[in-house]
């Protein structure tokens, strides 16, 4: 087990996930876009291994789902490639749909690694002061993610057990819509029970403290600069219109993640041994 | 000891309702002390609970018995301010001295402790340790003190190799001592805890009941426990209340418990030792409570030099039961299944035959595989190698997971029957199912709002009412109680032209039930064994029947309270 960036000062860790959010959502920008799927696909399986693979085909599944949907209701453009049931299909619906499918797929892969990365006693430790409800969503949407996750496969199997082998397409579609109203309703449910627990234990009650002390290393230090270091090579870049220093900075990021994660498990890897 | 057992006149005067003697003690003296409280729901008509009148004391263990539905956990909530449901109360509730409303916040978190039924929903940090942690936080505690209270806490539980590992990796028997431990680490004045074992194997319970039993023993906590696994409780159970619907019935010992349950003849939530030896056939004021106290009775009997009969043994006919199976109706041949990325390998080539009417329980602790063979079987899981093959084509299988809400995909019992089959009002086999599991009472309610019990036996309705070859139950009696399990047993047994397959903890429905019974242990199923070997086979994890006989149970055969004959002693 390694933890690479987990290690970071929470503060460091949050600066670092936050540029690279904000370089996901920012640069609109095919070859940026690739960049930054393929340091979260990295990243991703880094973290996640062989595992990764499983979850990957439902991530898969919601990208094609989307280009679907803006292949045909992306309606603002001149160039029709085909009509599909008298609808026409716009070249710019399809690059709109790789795109939005694109940035999905790494947002997902993205979330996967920040619920790996940023344990919630740290998420706790940092914003339960200012932010108390949004520090205990995040907290209750990471836990609630896998246990989602896992109710949703079981109910499905459990529910499509029942005498659906020869059901037609409308039938089965009516079952999937059933069945997603189950889950979103039980879910609720659920999370309501983990509520109860937390409120009786006082969450909110007080300013609150926390066990864990988390001190100033001189590799926080170091990751933060580098972090500024992007952000200011960047703005540079777009004040001097030095397109060269847009791609720079993000791969100084990419490259920031790929040497901490590579050094803990280098770390590790030795330990083994 | 024989004195123990003699009849005391005395106390046949006793008078069973406590409410007025308990309304007359001081409050000063009770930790806490329930005066004339009623609870209705919102949209309730009728109230909940009824004037509640009862007492609570430092250092003692109560125990809060009732049928599933019948206020336990409102009563519980009711009881823990931030819990509290909303509603129409009246009367007064007092904590140390003062109401209930009165304490702050802080106070009420820390002096009273809440474990829930499901230990998966309450935990919410990664870490064992996190967890632990976290109210200690919320309290604002400095680090220092929450390090000493946790270290404090982990030792007194035992549980200090768990602190490292992840709340997703542990077992729902770590979890739920992991559960208990976090509120310990409160160090509060009252617990109450919501059916904590109902989940539970019956290691992993009896884990969870030597930690209250040390309570009990060694500091002054006041325990509120409500449960319908009760053998293991009835050792320190000081005070039994029960609650009728939402009216309390009986508040007193246990010992005038198991007396008022005689004079009412009503049997429910009786120790089985009790009621084992209430059909001995001997006349006793004094029941036995415990298994050690039953068999020292029988030494006083003489039972330690008797000779036994050949002809009081009835596990021959056990014998020749399971030994006449009908037709095959599935069969499985080495069938494998691992998680590659935990390198755990949970069924290690396992070959089984089901036939018709023949009930299998299998046996095992939490965590050895149970759930992944019954979902092989029912092709919810596909196996590695090898697989499960019906014996005729087309048969079906009906399968009950543990969770109930998996199967639920409408609002109320009613639209989930009618999802099944249309004309199930005029089904008769149908309306018996509901009947007998009393799902009539609440057919129209929201499902959300049922108690754990009453959503189990509306899945085991949907599981039973579908015509199938196989029936695969995983944890049947999750959140049971003792009059719907014995309804479930005469449904059971009703299927003589199916098989069953059952996967549970409850040992002495198991024996209840079952034709034949196997263990899963290391991966492997032990050879199939009738009842009478398979329990009194066993030493440790076996019904109340066979350690309470033992050796004799081993020649007599007599391992549950169905197959002990009447008059015995």
């Amino acid at each position: 087990m390694n933890w690479g960036i987990a290690k970071l000062h929470p503060v460091v860790l949050l600066c670092v996930l936050g540029a690279w959010l904000f370089a996901m959502f920012f640069y609109a920008q095919s070859f940026y876009g690739l960049l930054l799927l393929g340091g979260n696909l990295f990243w991703y399986f880094w973290r996640l291994g062989r595992r990764g693979s499983a979850s990957l085909k439902w991530y898969w599944l919601l990208a094609v789902v989307t280009v679907l949907f803006n292949l045909f209701f992306y309606q603002r453009g001149r160039e029709i490639l085909f009509y599909f049931l008298g609808r026409p299909i716009l070249k710019e619906g399809l690059i709109y749909g790789l795109y939005m499918g694109a940035l999905l797929f790494s947002l997902l892969l993205f979330w996967q690694v920040i619920l790996k990365a940023f344990p919630g006693d740290k998420w706790l430790w940092l914003c339960r002061r200012v932010l108390p409800q949004t520090a205990m969503v995040f907290l209750f949407s990471g836990g609630l993610f896998a246990r989602c996750k896992k109710n949703m496969e079981e109910k499905w199997r459990i529910l499509s057990l029942k005498g659906q082998e020869n059901a037609s397409l409308r039938e089965r579609c009516r079952e999937v819509g059933d069945v997603l109203y189950a889950f979103a309703g039980w879910s609720i449910q659920w999370g309501l029970e983990t509520v109860d627990s937390v409120n009786s234990r006082g969450y909110g009650l007080s300013a609150g403290s926390s066990v864990n002390t988390y001190p100033w290393r001189w590799r926080d230090v170091l990751s933060l600069g580098c972090c500024l270091g992007a952000v200011c090579l960047f703005m540079a870049g777009s004040y001097y219109q030095w397109v060269a220093a847009e791609w720079l900075c993000l791969l100084w990021m990419v490259g920031l993640f790929i040497y901490w994660e590579g050094k803990e498990g280098r770390i590790w890897r030795t330990y083994t041994k | 000891m024989a004195d123990l057992y003699k009849i005391n006149p005395s106390n046949l005067a006793n008078n069973w309702s406590g409410c007025e003697q308990a309304a007359e003690e001081e409050q000063t003296q009770a930790l806490l002390a329930v005066r004339d409280f009623s609870f209705t729901y919102p949209d309730g008509q009728h109230p909940v609970i009824g004037k509640a009148n009862f007492s609570l004391y430092s250092g003692q263990v109560t125990l809060l018995l009732g049928k599933s539905g019948s206020g336990k956990t409102t009563l519980l909530r009711n009881l823990k301010p931030v819990l509290a449901p909303q509603g129409e109360k009246s009367g007064m509730i007092t904590f140390a001295g003062r109401p209930l409303a009165q304490l702050s916040p802080l106070e009420a978190v820390a002096d009273i402790g809440f474990l829930f039924q499901n230990p998966d929903a309450q935990m919410v940090m990664e870490t064992v340790y996190g967890e632990l942690a976290f109210g200690l936080e919320n309290m604002g505690l400095p680090a220092e003190e929450i390090q000493i209270r946790i270290g404090d806490t982990v030792s007194f539980c035992g549980i200090e190799h768990l602190l490292e590992k992840k709340t997703a990796e542990l077992s729902g028997g770590q979890k739920q001592l992991v559960n208990l431990c976090a509120i310990l680490c409160f160090r509060p004045k009252l617990l109450l805890l919501d059916e904590p074992l109902s989940q539970l194997d019956p290691e992993s319970a009896r884990r969870v009941v030597e930690i209250l039993a040390r309570l009990r023993r060694e500091t002054s906590v006041a325990i509120l426990m409500s449960e319908q696994r009760l053998e293991d409780i009835w050792s320190l159970a000081d005070q039994v209340i029960k609650i009728d619907r939402g009216n309390l019935s009986f508040i007193g010992s246990p010992r005038d418990f198991i007396a008022f349950g005689r004079e009412q003849q009503d049997d429910f939530g009786l120790p089985l030792v009790s009621k084992i030896f209430a059909k001995s056939g001997k006349e006793l004021y004094h029941l036995p409570l415990t298994v050690q106290e039953g068999q020292s009775l029988l030494s006083v009997w003489g039972w330690d030099d008797k000779e036994i009969m050949p002809a009081q043994s009835i596990a021959e006919q056990k014998d020749l039961a399971a030994a006449q199976p009908g037709s095959l109706l599935l069969r499985g041949r080495e069938v494998s299944f691992a998680y590659p990325e935990e390198k755990k390998v949970l069924l290690k080539q396992i070959s089984l035959a089901l036939h018709q009417g023949e009930r299998l329980v299998v046996c095992g602790s939490n965590g050895a595989g149970k759930t992944t063979l019954l979902g092989t079987m029912a092709g919810l899981i596909k196996p590695l190698q090898g697989r499960w093959q019906l014996a005729e084509k087309g048969a079906g299988i009906s399968y009950l997971s543990q969770a109930s809400q998996y199967h639920f995909r409408c609002d109320t019992p009613h639209q989930e029957f009618l999802a099944i089959d249309k004309n199930y009002q005029e089904k008769e086999d149908f309306l018996a199912i509901v009947k007998r599991l009393g799902i009539d009472s609440f057919l129209e309610k929201d499902l959300y709002t049922l108690s754990v019990g009453q959503q189990q036996r509306v899945a085991l309705a949907m599981t039973l009412a579908r015509s199938a070859a196989v029936y695969l139950l995983d944890e049947p009696t999750r959140g049971l109680d003792e009059e719907i399990k014995e309804a479930l047993i005469a449904l059971l047994r009703q299927k003589a032209h199916s098989g069953v397959i059952l996967a549970t903890h409850d040992l002495e429905f198991a024996a209840a039930v079952g034709t034949s019974f196997t263990t899963l242990c290391y991966g492997t199923l032990t050879k199939a064994q009738s009842g009478a070997d398979f329990f009194t086979g066993r030493y440790w994890q076996t019904t109340v029947g066979a350690r309470l006989f033992g050796d004799w149970a081993k020649k007599l055969g007599w391992y549950n309270a169905d197959n002990i004959p009447e008059n015995w002693g």
